[in-house]
């Protein structure tokens, strides 16, 4: 079968990931010449904050203070009518970046020129890019904490939950169970209540004291405090009950969730025994705030830095936001958690980066207006680090919360690998991530420890009390996604 | 198809959302049932609509117990909803988009 391919083998700058980072700065670059190829593992452009499924009604008012994303669905609007000069590649995943900006691309071929599926060949293609300059923007993820049974079918995290509501319109249960220190749980149980679903209960980690003290760091962020006063406003009017300082403790149920078993826990985070209840439920969504994913970063050789105040792991970048490898950005979550507004004002700062390197930005162009806004952008982008503050803190949990997961719980769901067995390593002296998966095999499954990565990361530094650098990173090597040895078969025609 | 017969009032309903305006109603077969799904829709809303939630079991060769696995990120990182899709092991439901006639097997050894 002849498919008709779509990119070229060389592109001015390439953009991995449009979410909001990755959309901002398409958009930017759009208009001065260049070509521009945008890459992305879903369907469509706007990455994990920018879903929505077309809807006809909604019980509640839609209530939306902050404007980040009506400014990202007009950010998708102009990248779509812009696709002259933007090539895109969605349902692509990049493997590795090599020499010279090498880009090792797997893409399901001819899924994306909406022809028909083969049977028995979808295993899609590898191809090669090379990118002059190339932008990360690839994102974050969400951070766990393991309990008994958070393997069985029923428990997602909150963003799976919102994910299958936004973009397909589908509840994830008919009764939901919404527990972690998240943001995203007020804001998933308006959703599910907006469409007539039902929330067993809210469970927040925080104690209600924290949350009070970290709102002096919230002060310039007043619409994300206001929309969250108004999905607690919805919550108490739907009779939600909402309890602070509460852990889920175990999920139960023989093939799938049946019920959640919840307890309390002491400030510093110890769980209460004799405090445990009951709450039937088939779905049970979980989320501890967010993890950046840095590995496409680390496997192209990038520097990274820890930082509590911005999820973890970091790329480090210069005020260009160039990172350690000549030519290569890293905007958005990658550079610290922050949320789209960062993301957006980052695009736009590493565009301009890229269109001074192309000499695009003189005064006879008329988009040198561009140059007037960097001073203001830098600002704006510095500012942004102060609800990044908030947010992480809010989300981080106390130690004691990792080193006390029982011995029996699963930790990395792939290899399923215990904590008990983690324990014993580090007690024989593995105590950093990359000794840890060599012992133990945690972190090697087919997530190449996406989701336990950071878990086992707050386990050594919970248990040993090391210095973060001296635990490390996981290392990232091509592929970094899985792909089949067949895609690397099927050549291009 | 709901479990929990005190939970689930809307009898004969699935899970999804009234308002939400859909595709082409089409038809999956999946373990041999027929399932009703819609165009754009990805393979884990249809089969998470239709109360379908254990989708693999765990094959990790140490594993004692094996344990059933389901949708968890959503978002195609952590690889716990592979399912056999037309004959093609291991793919991913939540990063599969459903067509007329797909053949879905869950838990395929």
């Amino acid at each position: 079968m002849k498919v008709k391919y779509h990119w070229k083998a060389k592109y001015h700058v390439v953009i991995v990931g449009s979410g909001i980072g990755g959309i901002s700065a398409a958009q930017t670059l759009a208009g001065h010449g260049l070509d521009i190829l945008l890459i992305d593992e879903n369907a469509h452009p706007g990455g994990q904050l920018l879903r929505k499924s077309e809807t006809s009604s909604r019980r509640f008012f839609n209530f939306k203070p902050d404007m980040v994303k009506t400014k990202g669905f007009s950010l998708i609007k102009k990248v779509n009518d812009a696709c002259s000069e933007i090539d895109r590649i969605h349902q692509a995943q990049v493997l590795g970046i090599f020499n010279d900006r090498r880009l090792l691309i797997h893409t399901e071929g001819n899924k994306n020129q909406n022809i028909p599926r083969v049977k028995n060949q979808n295993s899609g293609q590898v191809i090669e890019v090379q990118a002059e300059h190339l932008i990360l923007a690839t994102g974050a993820r969400e951070r766990y904490l393991p309990f008994k049974g958070w393997t069985l079918p029923g428990v997602m995290s909150l963003g799976a939950a919102q994910i299958l509501m936004k973009s397909y319109g589908v509840l994830p249960a008919f009764h939901t169970v919404i527990a972690g220190s998240s943001p995203l749980m007020t804001v998933l149980a308006s959703e599910i209540l907006n469409n007539k679903g039902k929330v067993a209960a809210v469970l927040d980690e925080n104690p209600f004291r924290k949350k009070l003290r970290f709102l002096p760091l919230i002060q310039h962020h007043w619409p994300k405090l206001l929309e969250g006063a108004f999905y607690t406003a919805q919550m108490m009017y739907c009779r939600v009950p909402m309890v602070n300082q509460t852990r889920v403790i175990e999920a139960q149920g023989k093939e799938n969730l049946a019920s959640v078993i919840v307890a309390k826990t002491t400030l510093d985070g110890h769980v209460i025994t004799g405090t445990e209840t009951k709450y039937p439920a088939q779905a049970l969504t979980v989320g501890y705030g967010f993890v950046p994913n840095i590995e496409l970063a680390v496997q192209a050789g990038c520097d990274v830095e820890y930082h509590t105040t911005g999820g973890g792991w970091i790329v480090t970048v210069d005020k260009n936001l160039e990172s350690s490898v000549n030519s290569i950005y890293a905007v958005g979550e990658i550079t610290g958690i922050a949320g789209g507004k960062k993301s957006h004002i980052q695009g736009k700062l590493a565009a301009i980066s890229v269109l001074k390197k192309f000499d695009k930005l003189n005064f006879k162009n008329k988009r040198s207006s561009l140059l007037t806004q960097v001073k203001q952008l830098h600002f704006l982008n510095h500012k942004q680090a102060v609800y990044a503050a908030f947010l992480n803190h809010l989300c981080r949990l106390p130690q004691v919360a990792y080193s006390q997961i029982p011995d029996d719980t699963l930790i990395c769901r792939c290899e399923n690998i215990t904590m008990g067995t983690i324990k014993k390593a580090i007690e024989q002296g593995f105590i950093t991530s990359g000794g840890l998966k060599k012992a133990t095999r945690c972190g090697m499954g087919r997530c190449q420890g996406r989701i336990c990565g950071t878990i086992i990361f707050d386990i050594i530094t919970a248990l040993t009390k090391k210095n973060p650098y001296d635990i490390g990173p996981s290392l990232s090597r091509a592929p970094v996604k899985n792909v089949a040895i067949s895609s690397f078969l099927n050549q291009p025609i | 198809m709901c479990t929990n017969s005190k939970g689930c009032k809307n009898t004969g309903q699935d899970l999804r959302i009234a308002s939400v305006l859909r595709g082409k109603k089409i038809s999956l077969k999946v373990d041999g049932n027929q399932v009703i799904a819609y165009e754009g829709e990805t393979v884990h809303a249809a089969l998470t609509a239709a109360g379908i939630r254990r989708l693999k079991d765990s094959k990790s060769i140490d594993s004692e117990k094996p344990g059933s696995r389901g949708i968890f990120c959503g978002m195609g990182i952590c690889y716990e909803c592979l399912v056999t899709i037309d004959h093609v092991q291991d793919q991913r439901a939540c990063m599969t988009f459903v067509e007329d006639q797909m053949e879905i097997i869950t838990n395929e050894s």
